[in-house]
């Protein structure tokens, strides 16, 4: 398929053409350095800038990576902590926290019958105040409940125990503290 | 005249030597070529020195293996000019726009009518190369003047050779259909 088209006319009539056409001017040449050295320059000072910036952009997005990693962990704690804390009924989270003597009312020797449970920090509790297993030994049937539900026995017998502790000492609980658990 | 592989060997030991040798070589051949494609003379200049710009800052890509050293810069020459006009006026490039009713006409009728060589035929022949679509008059000046290939043009703009002959055999019944009609 490489067929020749040669035509001695066509080739006149070209070569005509091309010959009429004006030259190039005379600084043609000159011009074409200049600006192919400007381009060289161009190319250059392009080299020099892209690196420094480019050190520069993956500075900034190393410590951007770094920065936020550790705030989302401490997040995920809490987000973590935080339905555990909302799972707990609120009867059962208010003697940790405003109300003191309530935790201490479970009973010491009962707990030292039953089985050992998993939570030393109860135990410790009831160690710190045994004066005040007397009262739990009156109630036998807390020793056979879990721990869980023994601190919801205790939430809510709280006003029984209460009063309770209050005869056994003949020091009621001041009224500012009974207004502030209310109000909570 | 230096060869490419003389221009190519200068430009590695001495480039500004090397390139003064290949714009000696090339320049009137890059004019010529980017000049079939775009009429303005001014525009013609500039395209002109952006293609021997880029040749020049690229030459270190260029490839003995891929095509020879005149193809792979008529290549870039093309690109510029119809990039150019592509941008000037889009509608001039399509290969759409060169399929009128052409009379079949055989080979060797096309070779007695354009080969009888006369003054007033190649004037008139002069006339008709300017009628041509740009395209047209690309693959004429690339097969006639720069003496390319049907594979070297088919590289140059893209296509097969066999899509070249034949688009140059339909450039040549266009050609007697011209002169045909000035007649």
């Amino acid at each position: 398929m490489q067929e020749k088209f040669s035509d001695t006319d066509i080739r006149e009539a070209l070569r005509r053409h091309f010959a009429a056409m004006p030259p190039l001017s005379d600084d043609f040449n000159d011009k074409l350095f200049a600006a192919l050295n400007r381009k060289k320059r161009q190319r250059k000072m392009r080299r020099l800038i892209i690196w420094p910036s480019i050190a520069a952009a993956a500075t900034v997005a190393l410590l951007l990576m770094l920065l936020p990693a550790s705030e989302p962990q401490h997040n995920a704690v809490i987000a973590q902590v935080q339905p555990e804390v909302a799972n707990q009924s609120p009867k059962a989270a208010q003697p940790e926290t405003s109300e003191e003597p309530a935790p201490v009312a479970i009973p010491h020797k009962a707990e030292r019958k039953a089985p050992r449970h998993s939570e030393p920090a109860t135990q410790k509790v009831a160690h710190a105040e045994p004066e005040l297993a007397p009262v739990a030994e009156e109630e036998p049937a807390v020793e056979a409940q879990p721990f869980r539900s023994r601190i919801d026995y205790v939430a809510a017998n709280r006003d029984n125990m209460r009063s309770r502790i209050s005869e056994q000492f003949e020091t009621p609980f001041s009224s500012s503290n009974n207004e502030k658990t209310d109000k909570s | 005249m230096c060869t490419d592989k003389e221009i190519l060997q200068t430009i590695d030991a001495n480039p500004p030597q090397g390139q003064r040798l290949l714009l000696a070589a090339y320049q009137q051949r890059v004019q010529s070529v980017i000049a079939s494609v775009v009429g303005n003379i001014k525009d013609v200049e500039d395209l002109t020195q952006e293609a021997l710009i880029t040749v020049l800052s690229t030459i270190d890509s260029y490839k003995p293996s891929r095509g020879t050293l005149a193809t792979w810069i008529y290549t870039i020459a093309y690109r510029k000019a119809v990039s150019f006009v592509r941008q000037q006026r889009p509608v001039i490039l399509s290969f759409d726009d060169t399929d009128t009713a052409v009379p079949s006409i055989s080979d060797e009728q096309l070779a007695d009518e354009l080969s009888t060589g006369r003054e007033e035929r190649i004037q008139a022949l002069e006339q008709a190369l300017e009628l041509l679509p740009v395209h047209d008059r690309l693959l004429i000046t690339l097969y006639y003047y720069q003496d390319c290939s049907l594979a070297e043009i088919a590289s140059i703009i893209g296509a097969t050779a066999n899509a070249v002959s034949h688009r140059l055999r339909r450039i040549r019944e266009k050609l007697y259909t011209l002169l045909t009609i000035n007649a």
